[in-house]
């Protein structure tokens, strides 16, 4: 079962060791953002995961094709953010006319697909050159990352909300940016010397 | 807290309210200080007179760093709590003799006003401060952090200022990464027992740490709980994915006694304002590190990653404060709840007869009343 | 005049300073702690992301206003994507090294967040003139920061200014990491927020990151998470009445809201605890309720809420101490009321008084 092998060890080191969010800031401000609106976590997730996923996935079948692996790197990312802005446009069409669902969850999807880290993930496939079950497990093990990085970023501001020692000088976003560094510095043990793409 | 806010009694700052506030920390780090002795004479046994500069260097740093960056950011500086001067400690206790001074400050100095001062003071941390120092100075320059040098020899002198050259010795933590095994014989173990080892300063004697773990299962339960669950899960760990090839026990053995392990799991793991407020949130809380330490060891570049280990915990410790409650926590709670409830009650009986005396005393005082209570005496009298 | 050029002014230190995108909230922060290692990237970084906000912003002014808001986010990524193309074919002539040490940032500067929020939040309900200048001042205030952190960290990390070595005897090479940059950029908003504090007193820069969801939070079910309203773009959340059918708990807080102030403040006691995650599973309702929430509990409220929420608080009250403080709130309701009737009996003056009222009658 390599398959799976690859699939699976890709997206434990993904979401893992290489937590994105952490250790090469993609997609911290979403991930600040959205820990403070706790309420909002499950969908949004949600999303995420399944974009970066699908994403990552069509960018690297189109790059199974010689012509589109030749071209410029400007190039290569217009074509990944054309490819996101494909399938939000087809999940917009399908989640609003065959689910019919309400406004915030459309709200929702925008900001999931928007962001740094789900438009990050094509571009580490394609300087890491993986393959097909690796880009999908680098996809999953994306959107997990977020997750994790949104649940630990949460229990934080819970702690940092109910600190009232905090001076005058860091509360607020001062508190939550050095929070967020010192949480950073954790993962960042792992893989040493962090991800310069 | 600010120093504009506090209520000046007697032109005096340290008023009895935050001196009472500070106290219960201030007894908590004597503890840990008492803890430290042992590691502290051993390292000054091994590495000679530089060790002893290194850690003053350290506490100085802590201390002055709190010291003016509290004055900076206009809030008060409460050096009586001790925190500073344990973090000092803790901090060089964690690094090769042979390590340049400015390593030793950078690190402490980052711990303070880092870790420590964005977040208030001793008691409301979200990070163990001396956890962030290090990682901070790991992750900056490993070379420095992770060259561990040989004991020096009885005849040798250690120069005290400036780096003298030490010969490179090769670490527990090292021989772990390359799979090598420390070799049978009693010896070696001894060795290792009592520190006789390429190591850290204050991380090599094992007896004096064990010691500290000893101390702290009279003195501080709840500590003891959350490094027990860490030592336990590491030994779980290494028992069945051992790094070397000869054998459990002795995977078992060299992995708790080399790095840093046995140091942060007893010493800066279970700091007390960042532990888990239930029993079994203190366990997962230690178990949780243990988990992420032995995996950083295993998966990771470095060859040590304890204190990342702590600093994630700290992260996770409001969600292990979401385990159930413990049969025998309820009910301790339950009897301090009466107690507390009867206490209070008793104070309100109290508080309302002295109100009532005091009414008392002021109706027989009063002239209004009296009058008014004449005429209705008049009154009632006509009625009667 | 000087009304108008007062307005502006203000308009200029709202959107820079005050509510400085980066250090206040909490926008565009990935390309500066990733990226902004030196001053070249960071040069790089601020101009691609001023051309763009401004350009975007105005553009969504002038023409997207009647766009519906999810059509309006692809467009915002595809002008992003073209603004960039001129941007790193300069760039890419002058300084291939450091485009090339930009990386991927560059392309990713097109989904930026700051774009899509400051086009939500500003063009979309301004018109041209403001929306002008909060382009212009949130472009500013965003490059101010890029700058200053990118010479930061290059100063502390690698040495250098601009590539001119400076022969610093310590690098600290975790500057450059995102971790630094996140540090960094925490430090000099406390700074700047102590500069406002002394300048501008009245202001608070603390009020543009909304924690609230925090103060009053519980993770809540899954079915709760999924009935909220959401709108990442507002200053603040539309609250609509979720359509829960079995969900009593959600219906809960919008009740409350409609409530006085002197049901607020028995939330408030109630909010101070830690809550518990609402499991919507546990069917099995105790109604053995503890005697103490009864005369907390408001009648309108549904009766499963108090008994799930005593079962889950009955743990949080274990361990909270100041919960206390309510305990000894309906305990001194319950002696107030024993106390009315037992004051007249012991005071000498009331007591005096009821004898005689007892003679009168």
């Amino acid at each position: 079962m390599s398959i799976l092998g690859s699939l699976f060890s890709t997206a434990l080191f993904a979401c893992l060791f290489q937590n994105l969010i952490f250790t090469g800031a993609y997609g911290a401000d979403e991930a600040i953002r959205m820990a403070a609106k706790p309420r909002q976590l499950f969908p949004l997730s949600a999303f995420i995961v399944y974009l970066s996923t699908v994403v990552s996935l069509i960018c690297v079948l189109l790059e199974q094709n010689a012509r589109v692996r030749a071209l410029n790197t400007y190039v290569h990312a217009a074509i990944f953010v054309g490819v996101l802005i494909v399938v939000y446009l087809i999940t917009l069409l399908f989640v609003k006319v065959v689910l019919k669902v309400k406004k915030r969850t459309v709200r929702r999807l925008g900001v999931a697909a928007f962001n740094t880290l789900v438009l990050a993930v094509p571009f580490i496939n394609y300087r890491a050159a993986f393959g097909i079950y690796e880009a999908i497990g680098a996809g999953l093990g994306a959107g997990i990352a977020f997750v994790v990085a949104v649940l630990l970023i949460n229990f934080g501001l819970r702690a940092i909300d109910k600190n009232k020692q905090i001076p005058e000088a860091f509360k607020g976003t001062p508190a939550i940016f050095i929070y967020v560094a010192i949480l950073s510095l954790a993962f960042t043990g792992i893989v040493g010397r962090g991800i310069n793409l | 807290m600010r120093s504009e806010e506090l209520p000046v009694q007697n032109g005096q700052v340290f008023t009895p309210e935050l001196k009472a506030e500070i106290r219960p920390t201030r007894k908590y780090m004597l503890d840990i200080l008492a803890m430290l002795f042992a590691p502290v004479v051993m390292a000054w046994y091994y590495y000679g007179s530089r060790a002893l500069w290194l850690m003053v260097i350290s506490v100085l740093t802590a201390v002055f760093c709190e010291h003016v960056g509290a004055h900076l950011i206009k809030s008060l500086p409460t050096l009586r709590d001790l925190s500073a001067v344990v973090t000092g400690l803790l901090v060089a206790l964690c690094l090769p003799v042979s390590v340049p001074v400015w390593v030793v400050i950078l690190a402490s100095a980052f711990a303070i006003l880092a870790a420590k001062l964005p977040f208030g003071n001793a008691r409301s941390v979200l990070f163990s401060p001396a956890a962030a120092g290090l990682a901070f100075v790991t992750i900056c320059f490993p070379d420095y952090v992770f060259a561990y040098p040989a004991i020096p020899g009885s005849g040798e002198q250690v120069g005290v200022f400036g780096t003298s050259t030490f010969t490179a010795g090769m670490s527990l933590s090292q021989m772990l990464t390359q799979s090598t095994s420390v070799g049978g014989g009693a010896a070696s173990y001894l060795d290792i027992l009592i520190g006789n080892f390429p190591g850290a300063m204050g991380t090599g004697c094992v007896i004096a740490l064990i010691g500290a773990l000893l101390y702290m299962a009279v003195r501080r339960r709840k500590m003891f709980g959350v490094a027990a669950a860490f030592l336990v899960t590491c030994a779980v760990y290494a028992f069945l994915f051992p790094r070397i090839m000869t054998g459990r026990l002795e995977s078992v053995f060299m992995e708790l006694s080399g790095g840093m392990l046995l140091f942060a799991g007893v010493l800066i793991l279970p700091y007390e304002g960042l532990l888990p407020k239930r029993f079994y949130g203190r366990l997962v809380y230690g178990a949780a590190a243990g988990l992420i330490c032995m995996l950083f060891r295993t998966f990771g570049t470095f060859e040590e990653g304890a204190v990342f280990a702590v600093l994630i915990a700290n992260a996770l410790s409001g969600a292990c404060d979401k385990m159930p409650v413990s049969r025998w926590e309820k009910k301790a709670r339950a009897k301090q709840k009466r107690l507390a409830l009867e206490e209070a009650q008793q104070k309100e009986q109290e508080q309302k007869r002295a109100q009532w005396l005091e009414e008392d005393a002021s109706a027989e005082a009063a002239p209004a009343e009296t009058a008014v209570t004449d005429e209705k005496e008049q009154g009632g009298a006509e009625h009667v | 005049m000087s009304e108008r050029n007062r307005k502006i002014l203000d308009g200029i230190r709202n959107s820079a300073l005050i509510k400085n995108p980066v250090l206040f909230e909490a926008i565009g922060i990935a390309p500066i702690a990733a990226i902004a290692v030196s001053l070249k990237t960071a040069i790089i970084l601020a101009v691609a992301s001023c051309l763009e906000l401004v350009v975007i912003e105005l553009f969504t002014c002038l023409a997207l206003k009647k766009v519906k808001s999810y059509f309006r986010m692809p467009v915002y990524a595809a002008l992003g994507v073209l603004i960039n193309l001129p941007v790193f074919m300069f760039f890419s002539k002058f300084t291939p090294n450091e485009t090339l040490n930009v990386g991927i940032f560059l392309p990713l500067l097109a989904v930026n967040s700051l774009i899509a929020l400051h086009c939500e939040r500003f063009a979309v309900k301004n018109n041209f003139k403001d929306t002008f200048i909060d382009a212009i001042s949130a472009a500013g205030g965003y490059a101010f920061v890029l700058l200053l952190v990118g010479t930061a960290r290059e100063i502390l990390g690698s040495g250098t200014i601009y590539s001119v070595d400076l022969h610093l005897p310590v690098q600290l090479s975790g500057m450059l990491m995102p971790f630094g940059g996140l540090l960094l950029v925490g430090f000099l908003a406390a700074a700047v927020k102590a500069l406002i504090a002394k300048r501008y007193p009245e202001e608070k820069p603390e009020d543009a990151f909304r924690m609230q969801e925090i103060s009053e939070s519980h993770v809540g079910s899954f079915r709760a998470l999924a009935q909220t309203d959401f709108n990442p773009y507002d200053d603040a959340d539309d609250e609509e009445k979720p359509r829960a059918k079995r969900e009593k708990v959600k219906k809960e807080k919008p009740e409350k809201e409609k409530h006085g102030k002197e049901k607020a403040k028995k939330e408030k006691i109630k909010k101070e605890k830690p809550k518990k995650k609402e499991k919507p599973l546990k069917k099995a309702v105790h109604l053995d309720t503890k005697s103490e929430k009864a005369p907390e509990n408001t009648p309108v409220q549904a009766p499963e809420r108090p008994a799930r929420r005593a079962r889950h608080a009955e743990d949080d009250y274990l361990l909270e101490f100041d919960e206390m403080l309510s305990e000894l709130d309906s305990f001194k309701k319950k002696q107030e009321q024993s106390n009315t009737e037992e004051v007249p009996a012991e005071t000498p003056a009331s007591s005096e008084e009821t004898k005689q009222d007892g003679e009168e009658k």
